[in-house]
């Protein structure tokens, strides 16, 4: 990878230009599939763009110290750690990469949910500080799964290079390692049933209680590109290659119907409390992970 | 997976909400504004009297009275429609109009009081409702001393009672 296939995939595709507006689309389509299924009208196409130049225009509340500046900076940091983790993904046939960069990818993947614990206590709202607590607790739940599954996946293709990982072909390691993953998104991106960190009833927009204007617009910003990069590495890893055109296409699509299944189960299911939350990912979820494991280091020693 | 077949069932039904201003439909036994018979309507100020929020008052004057009601501070429970006497109030089955500011639906029905027939004083009103409440059958002599005041009614009597008797008319 040079510089300039390296800056392009940064800024345009798959990276900055791409993710935003898919970003924003993601984010309609969530909410306007949770609200048909709801009966609700749900916002018009345009809102999550319009929430965000309206974020853009309004006043930050004046800090003074450390706290203004670090309040400032993690939004940022997590709209560039989405950023890097988007230009990662190989979305077109032959993208180059490098060898390591799935566990470059998983740590960007992380960066967010870190942030936004720091991010809470920053603020030094009581609320924020729940909610991060609550972040914090939540991460070590599904971060066992999730790392558990993608080792299952390096262990398929017996590559941590992400090219290699995504034309392995598909085995039944694999496919178990990719639906323990898919278990771990609604956490990620606080969805219901696993929604314990934004609990607007009871502790308001939890970490990010306190953050308006910009920061808050860079915060929904940073959300929506996991939104883009989580269902986006699925996509990755399930669509088999094919030309440069029909692979963005594809890749939007299969991104389009995870959003709609992540909205289906955001819909049909309650909020959980953290300890059955935490209970599903270290007992059914790690269990799911780590069969993908099994499976995947017996398939491999076998002659 | 009943949960599954009840997003699907929303799904086809399409959204129970409505963009503002307009609204979805009301059942048939929704309680909204209330509205007088003011024709009818006496003046008693029962429906003031059990209206807990101060949405209806009746002013008195002179020659008139007054019957006021706010929506805006209505809290439709029903109570004045319950308990007026002559069942001349009624709730509407649309939603009230939205208002932007306190009293900008208010509906006053300003009602003069009816002349004595004998003497030109004004008196309380009194309707055909109430008195078929009160004494059954209305008889042209109870119709006819209705539309007098108290005054000129006890002098009828008064009159009529004498002549009974077989006094000087």
């Amino acid at each position: 990878m040079n510089l300039l296939s390296g800056l392009l995939r940064l800024f345009v595709f798959p990276g900055l230009l791409f993710a935003m507006p898919c970003a924003w689309l993601f984010v309609w389509i969530e909410r306007k599939a949770v609200a048909r299924m709801q009966r609700r009208v749900g916002p018009p196409f345009l809102q999550p763009f319009i929430d965000f130049v309206k974020l853009m225009g309004k006043r930050a509340p004046e800090r003074s110290g450390s706290e203004a500046f670090l309040m400032r900076l993690w939004p940022l940091l997590s709209v560039a750690s989405m950023v890097g983790a988007l230009s990662l993904l190989p979305v077109l046939p032959n993208s180059g990469g490098f060898s390591g960069d799935l566990v470059l990818l998983i740590m960007l993947l992380e960066l967010p949910s870190l942030f936004t614990v720091v991010a809470g206590f920053s603020s030094r709202s009581l609320f924020g500080e729940v909610g991060s607590t609550r972040e914090a607790i939540f991460s070590i739940g599904y971060s066992l799964v999730l790392l558990t599954a993608f080792g299952a996946i390096a262990m398929t293709s017996t590559s941590l290079r992400l090219q290699d990982a995504c034309q392995s072909g598909g085995s039944p390691a694999r496919w178990i390692a990719l639906f323990a993953i898919l278990l771990c998104i609604p956490a990620k991106l606080r969805l219901n049933p696993f929604s314990t960190v934004s609990a607007e009833q009871e502790i308001y927009a939890g970490p990010l209680t306190e953050y308006a204007g910009p920061e808050l617009a860079f915060w929904e910003l940073a959300h929506g590109l996991e939104w883009v990069a989580l269902t986006g590495v699925v996509a990755a890893f399930v669509l088999p290659s094919s030309g440069a055109i029909l692979s963005g296409v594809l890749f939007v699509v299969a991104c389009i119907i995870l959003v709609l299944l992540l909205s289906l189960a955001a819909a049909a299911t309650a909020r959980l409390t953290l300890r059955s939350a935490l209970r599903f990912y270290w007992r059914s979820g790690f269990a799911i992970a780590l069969i993908a494991l099994s499976v995947a280091t017996f398939t491999r020693m076998k002659p | 997976m009943n949960i599954l077949r009840m997003l699907l069932d929303n799904l086809l039904l399409g959204p129970a909400t409505v963009l503002f201003p307009q609204y979805p439909p009301t059942p048939a036994s929704f309680r909204g504004a209330v509205s007088n018979d003011a024709g009818q309507c006496v003046g008693c100020g029962t429906c003031a009297y059990v209206c807990t929020s101060g949405g209806i008052e009746v002013r008195h004057y002179v020659r008139d009275y007054e019957w006021i009601y706010d929506p805006g501070k209505c809290t439709f429970c029903g109570r004045c429609v319950d308990y007026c006497p002559l069942h001349l109030l009624t709730m509407s089955a649309d939603r009230p109009d939205a208002y932007g500011s306190s009293g900008e639906l208010k509906h006053v029905d300003r009602l003069p009081y009816p002349v004595c027939a004998g003497c030109g004083a004004v008196f309380e009103p009194v309707n055909q409702l109430l008195l078929e409440r009160a004494f059954g059958e209305v008889s042209s002599q109870i119709s006819g001393s209705s539309r007098l005041c108290q005054k000129c009614r006890s002098e009828l009597r008064a009159t009529e009672m004498i002549a009974a008797m077989g006094g000087k008319k």
